[in-house]
């Protein structure tokens, strides 16, 4: 069997799962527009990257929660998909592989199921968001999402291997609050961030998504640099501890 | 409690114990939710229509923390022992004593995260009535645990039960707690609403409403009678 013919046999299994279907659109909907519609009607002042110099500018509040809600609940769901699949992973692919295929294929398919239902989680984020909000640079903002839902899928991939289910669900229900929630949001951290700030895993995807959101042009190359970084690292370290524990 | 509750309580304690790990992120989380957050709720309760200040912030995120780590405790422990469960009452055990285990375990848990959020805020805060506040945060934490066992009955996903304890929390947070200034009816129908002004009054010596005390109880009652019917009925099914 191919990665892909077992990436749509393992997508199946979601299909048919009504619940889960529905809570993916009903808890982005819930989060994101709460939180533009709870938000007090005035305006905030907060730095960006624009034409390659760093400017404050000032942008109604909902606008900036509703923006910054998008990564917070795509972190939020697609690191509990990315931890609650490796922990199915550990039952079912033992299975697949007595059926013929080989390791590396399995893991491949369930990676790729992962990226999969990460983008899912994340468009259906974007989407609602875009009800109310219009980014500057729509792509930017989608590909800014994007990489910070796929990055913490893998963080949810790397707890579920290292603290498994309930060590993983306790660290994934808090991370991204902590991240993204508080630590990358403009609402709450006024000016210049502090250094240890920009090492967090959502630091490079959530600086990309204010520029996009806020700014016209493409400007954080930076921000990107240290997005991509993080999810190189965070892919090396899952193939090299999914190869170590496949081999015990 | 009969002899085999008490064994089955035992047993549960050792397996969550072996998962060493476990027992170290109950003790860690909620101190870097209550750094992390105690200045930052208090910003954000004035972006979202609050008013909360920051010692008063971090009795919140004290609450939050024991709250949201005992439900999630109380849900996945729930829904990885059903099958368990379902042979030990086959080979004889009432439902009942399982069910007093599951709720033993429950309080045990919730008085382990409510005292270390407890006495992470006598370290950072000062601490307006001491008694009230870890009674808040405690039934809180219970309340959380109620509804984590109730889930586990009905939702039998991993996945979906975490984004349905995300989604309740989240509701909790935005629209019925002291965050947002929460008024209301639907302010009033959410968990922890009640016991979040209690233990935000306890934080800043402020008065305590005697109905907050009265609707916090009832919450905890009305979720822990949910739980114990659900957890009952589903021994009985099985």
């Amino acid at each position: 069997m191919k990665p892909l013919a077992i990436t749509a046999l393992l997508l199946r299994e979601y299909e048919r799962n009504g619940l889960l279907l529905g809570l993916l659109v009903v808890v982005p909907l819930i989060f994101i527009t709460l939180a533009i519609y709870t938000t007090e009607d005035i305006p905030i002042s907060f730095l960006v990257r624009d034409g390659g110099e760093q400017v404050t500018v000032s942008k109604p509040m909902p606008d900036v929660h509703g923006a910054i809600m998008v990564p917070i609940t795509a972190a939020f769901l697609a690191s509990l998909v990315g931890l609650f699949t490796m922990v199915g992973a550990a039952r079912n692919d033992a299975r697949l592989i007595v059926a013929g295929a080989s390791s590396v294929t399995v893991t491949s398919a369930r990676l790729a199921l992962i990226v999969v239902l990460t983008t899912v989680v994340t468009l259906v984020s974007v989407g609602v968001a875009l009800i109310d909000f219009r980014p500057a640079v729509l792509w930017s903002f989608v590909t800014a999402n994007v990489l910070v839902g796929v990055t913490y899928a893998l963080i949810g991939v790397l707890a579920a291997l290292l603290v498994g289910r309930l060590g993983g669900a306790f660290l994934m229900f808090t991370l991204p609050m902590i991240d993204i929630g508080i630590y990358q949001d403009p609402m709450l951290v006024s000016g210049e961030q502090a250094f240890w700030m920009k090492l967090l895993p959502g630091f490079g995807g959530t600086r990309l998504l204010l520029d996009a959101g806020f700014t016209p042009g493409f400007d954080e190359w930076t921000a990107l640099a240290f997005a991509l970084a993080w999810l190189l690292a965070l892919t090396g370290v899952v193939i090299f501890v999914l190869s170590s524990v496949r081999h015990k | 409690m009969s002899s085999p509750a008490q064994e089955v309580i035992y047993a549960s304690a050792k397996q969550y114990l072996r998962e060493p790990v476990n027992l170290a992120l109950l003790l860690i989380i909620p101190p870097l939710l209550i750094v992390a957050m105690s200045g930052a709720l208090s910003t954000f309760s004035n972006v979202i229509g609050g008013n909360l200040g920051q010692r008063a912030g971090s009795g919140l995120a004290g609450l939050w923390a024991a709250a949201i780590l005992t439900g999630v405790a109380s849900f996945f422990l729930s829904l990885a022992s059903a099958c368990v469960d379902g042979r030990l009452i086959l080979a004889g055990l009432r439902p009942s004593a399982v069910t007093a285990a599951h709720a033993a375990m429950t309080i045990l848990i919730a008085l382990l995260t409510a005292a270390v959020s407890v006495l992470i805020l006598l370290a950072t805060q000062d601490v307006g009535r001491l008694a009230a506040l870890f009674g808040a945060i405690f039934v809180a934490a219970l309340i959380y645990g109620s509804l984590g066992s109730l889930l586990s009955v009905y939702v039998h996903g991993d996945l979906e039960g975490s984004f349905v304890i995300i989604l309740i929390f989240m509701l909790d947070a935005f629209v019925g707690g002291p965050l947002a200034a929460g008024r209301g009816i639907a302010a009033d129908l959410l968990p922890v609403h009640f016991p979040s002004e209690v233990a935000i009054a306890s934080m800043i010596d402020a008065p305590i409403h005697d109905s907050w005390l009265v609707w916090s109880g009832l919450y905890l009652v009305a979720t822990s009678l949910l739980a114990t019917y659900a957890l009952m009925r589903r021994r009985t099914m099985q």
